[in-house]
């Protein structure tokens, strides 16, 4: 299956998406932040990414913008459980900076997956 | 109007401002540039009827792009529109509920990805976008004027 690149500031949320990602057969690698997310892919680059936005160094819209300039055609899903305006508000933003897709917050196991599956059907660059 | 329209630029950093004025001026465009979004709204007032397009930073001191975006609109409703920002979440928050319409460059951007952005929101025959730019610039130019640009990033 894929591998992905799993980044947010939160332990259990990773903790529990990499379990769901893990039983469908993904290998998940984990960093806690933008800037971390960064080093990692480009020492390996991942099949999928998927960020959080609001995160201490590095947020989600930043490392949209940097992964996409520097990797064009990434495949990239930003979650976040709330903009400025609303839920989504952000995330419109961030498909608008160069997201693939987007995943508002709190998910479902089967959301996850579906916004997984979604992605990875966009073709490799 | 001069040459082949007039663009207002906006951004607080210099080097970037320098080298759009500089290159978009040489392909025949007639540039007004201001480091933010009160300067730019005062220019914006002072030659509204001539200005074509309008590309604006977000994260700026005195008024922001989106302030200088709604004050703006609020006086012409379809004046072109385009926003440039390299900026994370706090600049994304501002332009939540923006218009569909109006593109979002992500920085460090290309000459060819501003041109695209100014073609695809002005309705002006006289912005064409592209074609003057290719016509009078040629290739070189543009890697110059790219590698400036990145420049100006790597240097915040």
């Amino acid at each position: 299956m894929a591998r992905i690149l799993l980044v947010d500031d939160n332990p259990r949320l990773r903790a529990t998406a990499r379990k769901i990602l893990a039983l469908a057969g993904h290998e998940v690698v984990e960093a806690s932040d933008g800037v971390e997310a960064l080093a990692c892919y480009r020492a390996a680059p991942a099949d999928l990414v998927i960020t959080d936005v609001y995160m201490p160094e590095g947020d989600g819209i930043e490392t949209t913008i940097r992964l996409t300039q520097e990797f064009p055609g990434i495949r990239l899903v930003v979650m976040s459980g709330g903009g400025f305006v609303d839920r989504e508000s952000i995330l419109e933003t961030a498909g608008r900076l160069g997201a693939g897709g987007t995943l508002p917050k709190p998910f479902s196991k089967e959301q996850l997956l579906a916004a997984v599956d979604a992605a990875l059907q966009v073709p490799a660059p | 109007m001069t040459g082949p329209g007039t663009i207002l630029f906006v951004d607080d950093d210099a080097t970037l401002c320098e080298a759009v004025v500089s290159t978009l001026e040489t392909g025949g465009y007639r540039v007004l540039a201001a480091s933010d979004g009160q300067a730019a709204l005062e220019l914006y007032r002072a030659h509204r009827s001539e200005i074509d397009v309008i590309v604006s930073d977000v994260l700026m001191a005195k008024l922001d792009g989106r302030g200088l975006y709604d004050a703006v609109r609020q006086q012409d409703p379809t004046v072109p529109f385009v926003f440039s920002t390299g900026e994370g979440v706090r600049a994304a928050a501002l332009l939540e509920t923006l218009d569909a319409d109006v593109p979002i460059l992500a920085k460090p951007w290309t000459l060819g990805a501003f041109m695209r952005a100014i073609g695809t929101t002005t309705k002006s025959a006289t912005v064409s976008g592209v074609d003057p730019m290719k016509r009078r610039l040629g290739t070189t130019p543009l890697r110059v004027f790219a590698a400036r640009n990145r420049a100006a990033e790597a240097s915040r």
